[in-house]
Formats: C-alpha cells, structure tokens, sequence
C-alpha cells in the first residue's frame, strides 16, 4: 500500500477544514461585529475582509462568511461578490431618508398600541444615557421589543430596529432621537 | 411571458431601468442570477408558500455544481423568501398571519410615503411621468388580455415601481420599501386572479394619475389603500378557503424549459 503524501497543503482552504473544531460561532461573531461597526471601529463605509474577522476572532473562513449572511440579514453590511463585504454608508441611507421611514413606522407602532389598549406611558424607558453606541442601540432594541410585544407586533418592531441599527451606523448622534420618539 | 405583448413588456421595463438609472447592472454573479430565478418562480406562484426547493434539482436544472445554488438559497434567505433548511436546501416561506398583517401595513405606509414624495418632488423627470403613464397603461392591456400571465403583470408593476422610486427621489425609501414588498411577494401570484388584475391595474392607474397631476394627500391615500386592498383580498380568500390562483402554473422546476430561465 502507498502511504499517502504527507504534505500539506497551506491554502485558505486546507486551513479552514482543520480548524473547524475551534473559535466562536457565527452568531456570536455577528454580535461583536456588530457592536464593533456601531461603535466606529468599522466606519460606515468600511470594507471587512474575511481575514480581518478570522484573525480578531480567531475563527473559520466558514463562521466568517455566516456571520456576514447574519449581519447582511439585519441590515448592516452588504456583501457582494466583487466588493466583499462593506459597511452601509449615508449614500445608502441618508439620514433624512432614514427619518421619513422611523416616522412612518413610529406612527403605526402609536396605532397597533392604540388598537391592544397598550400607552407607551406604562412602557416609557428611561432616558438613554450610555455612552458607547452600541450600548445605546441594545437599549433601544429592548425598548422596541417591549412595544413590539405591547402592540402584538414583533414584526413591526423588528423592522423598526432595523432602521434604528440603520442610524447608529450612518447617524450615531442622532440615535438619541430614535429612543426619544419611543417614549412618547 | 405571452409572444403578442413580451416586446412591449420587455421594451418597457428597459425604458424604466434607463430612466430610473438601474440600466446597466453588472452581469449577475451566477448565485445571483440563480436566486433571481428562484424569487421569479416564487413571486409569479409557480414555487409556493411551504414547498421545499431542492438543491439538487435547481442545480440539475442549471446544470452546475450545487455550491452556487446554496449561495443563491442564502441570497434568497437574506431577502427573507426562503428559510434555509440545513443541507437539504429551503423551504419557501411561509408567512404567519400576524407577520402578514404586520408586513402589509408597513408596506402600505412605506409606499404611501414614496407615492407621496413622488408626487411632491420638485423636479421631476418628464420621462419618467411619460413612462409611468405608460406603464400603467400596459397594465391594463395586460390585465384585459386573456394570452397575459400573472408573471407579466407583475414585471410590468415592478418597472412602475421603479419609476416612482425614482420620481421620489428616495433610494433608501424605495430600497426599504421593496424589501418589505419582497417577503410578501410570495403572496402576489396568489391574489392576483384575471378579475383582481383589472381591478388593480385601475387602482394603479388613478395612483399614478394623482402622482402625475402632484396631489400629495390623494395619491398617499391611494397607494396606502391599494396595498391594504391586496391585504383585504388574501384575509377574504383565507376565510372562503378559495385556492389561491385558478390559473395552472406553467413552470414548475421540473418542468421547465431552458429557455424560461432567461426571463
């Protein structure tokens, strides 16, 4: 019998096989991603390679590529095939297209709490004051999911967090706005 | 796409994309191009809510290997018209009635807003007014013409919704829009029975009359109204247990030919 050749190959894709026991999984990845472009470390505009996230995370080209499916999914990045992945920018969402959608949603959010008897008075957050952006959004997000569930509507409240991730990417200082229109 | 009018159609979607400035995107990537296919086959009713889509199959059926088709099935997750299924493929998604109801309302304010822009705008392309009065003229022909396919219609009112995207002048706006409109697409085919046709093309015909004579509050009432008109008539079929289409769906993967591929 002929041994077999104990060479081995370094591509990306001899390693990405072998170390595919090992490192965070996609979601967690998507996660700090996340937290990472919302608190500026990725400008909005920024490219991300794959090698830059397998080298911070210390995980596969794999996880890596899913973690940017999640992100796409939730409206951070856009991947593309010639361009990798990229940040949203203001030339994507100008800022004040990004209100025209918020207000739009904000009012039907007023109307589904108006229809289940829910007021945003017994909901009211407190007001946000974190510091890190990221922080800020989270509150935001758990905000939104406690109308979302008040009007019995999840759906509407995920869609508004999306344009709420929308501005703390292209608009961070005005994220606050976003939370106030919440308490009222 | 029927052979008397598929010129018309085809010359009239290209006028919009020019107008609109969508003229010349780059050659799809091959994922790309797939899931294109797959969201036409969903959106025109030939792959409905709940059925799977198998990987092997779309793959045989474009003849390559099964990598790109996983790609495409996770383009079309992303767009939230398939939910992918481990390493069987996906299944095309099946909305629940609260995400329905949820989805319609937010589309019909969206699109409000965008009707409403379109018709403030204060430059507007004269062109693309043109073309919205045209588009929404083949909408009728098609609505009346026995030969037309619910596929027809539909890629004749997406070209008017491109154009009025544009005359807004807000991408973003537009963009979100048909992202919402995009998860309910699955339903399109569903509702849009020859009868429905006539009575949506005329909707869309008194939506872009507004539009075109700039009355704001009119047209935002119209598009608001015609998507929760489309919300009324699935909430009505699902009470009177009707079957979605009555219409025979002509390309199932199995079935259909290379050619349908390049639509």
């Amino acid at each position: 019998m002929t041994k077999k050749p104990t060479t081995t190959r370094q591509s990306p894709k001899s390693s990405r096989t072998d170390s595919g026991k090992s490192g965070p999984g996609p979601s967690l990845v998507a996660d700090e991603l996340r937290a990472l472009i919302v608190d500026g470390s990725f400008k909005a505009g920024a490219r991300i390679t794959e090698r830059a996230v397998a080298e911070r995370f210390h995980c596969t080209a794999a996880t890596t590529r899913e973690a940017f499916h999640l992100l796409e999914k939730q409206g951070a990045i856009i991947v593309s095939a010639r361009r990798g992945a990229r940040v949203i920018d203001d030339q994507y969402a100008p800022p004040a297209e990004l209100f025209i959608v918020w207000d739009r949603l904000r009012w039907l959010l007023g109307e589904e709490l108006r229809r289940h008897d829910a007021s945003v008075e017994q909901l009211r957050a407190g007001e946000i004051t974190a510091k890190a952006p990221s922080r800020r959004l989270v509150l935001v997000e758990e905000q939104l999911e406690r109308l979302g569930a008040a009007s019995r509507n999840a759906r509407l409240a995920r869609a508004m967090a999306r344009i709420a991730l929308h501005v703390s990417i292209v608009a961070p200082e005005r994220l606050g706005e976003i939370g106030e229109s919440l308490n009222r | 796409m029927t052979a008397e009018l598929a010129p018309d159609i085809r010359a009239f979607v290209a006028r919009a994309e020019t107008i609109a400035g969508v003229a010349q995107p780059p050659p799809p990537s091959l994922p790309g191009y797939i899931a294109a296919w797959i969201a036409d086959r969903i959106q025109f009713g030939d792959f409905k809510p709940g059925e799977s889509i198998r990987e092997l199959a779309v793959a045989d059926h474009f003849d390559v290997s099964r990598g790109p088709v996983r790609e495409a099935l996770r383009l079309l997750d992303r767009d939230g018209l398939v939910t992918l299924r481990g390493r069987k493929g996906a299944i095309v998604r099946k909305l629940t009635d609260d995400e329905l109801e949820a989805l319609f309302h937010i589309r019909a304010e969206l699109f409000a807003a965008q009707a409403g822009l379109a018709a403030s705008a204060s430059e507007r392309s004269a062109a693309a007014l043109a073309a919205i009065a045209d588009g929404v003229a083949l909408l009728t022909r098609l609505s009346i013409a026995k030969e037309a396919t619910v596929g027809d219609y539909i890629t004749v009112r997406r070209a008017v919704s491109v154009l009025i995207t544009s005359l807004s002048g807000a991408r973003y706006l537009g963009r979100m829009s048909a992202v919402f409109e995009r998860e309910v697409a699955v339903l399109w085919a569903s509702i849009l029975s020859p009868e429905r046709r006539r009575r949506s093309a005329a909707r869309w015909t008194a939506l872009c009359k507004a539009i075109e004579k700039a009355r704001v509050g009119e047209a935002e009432r119209l598009a608001r109204d015609l998507v929760l008109d489309s919300l009324a008539e699935i909430r009505r079929r699902a009470e009177t247990g009707e079957t979605p289409t009555g219409e025979t769906s002509e390309a199932t993967l199995e079935k259909s030919s290379k050619a349908g591929a390049s639509d």
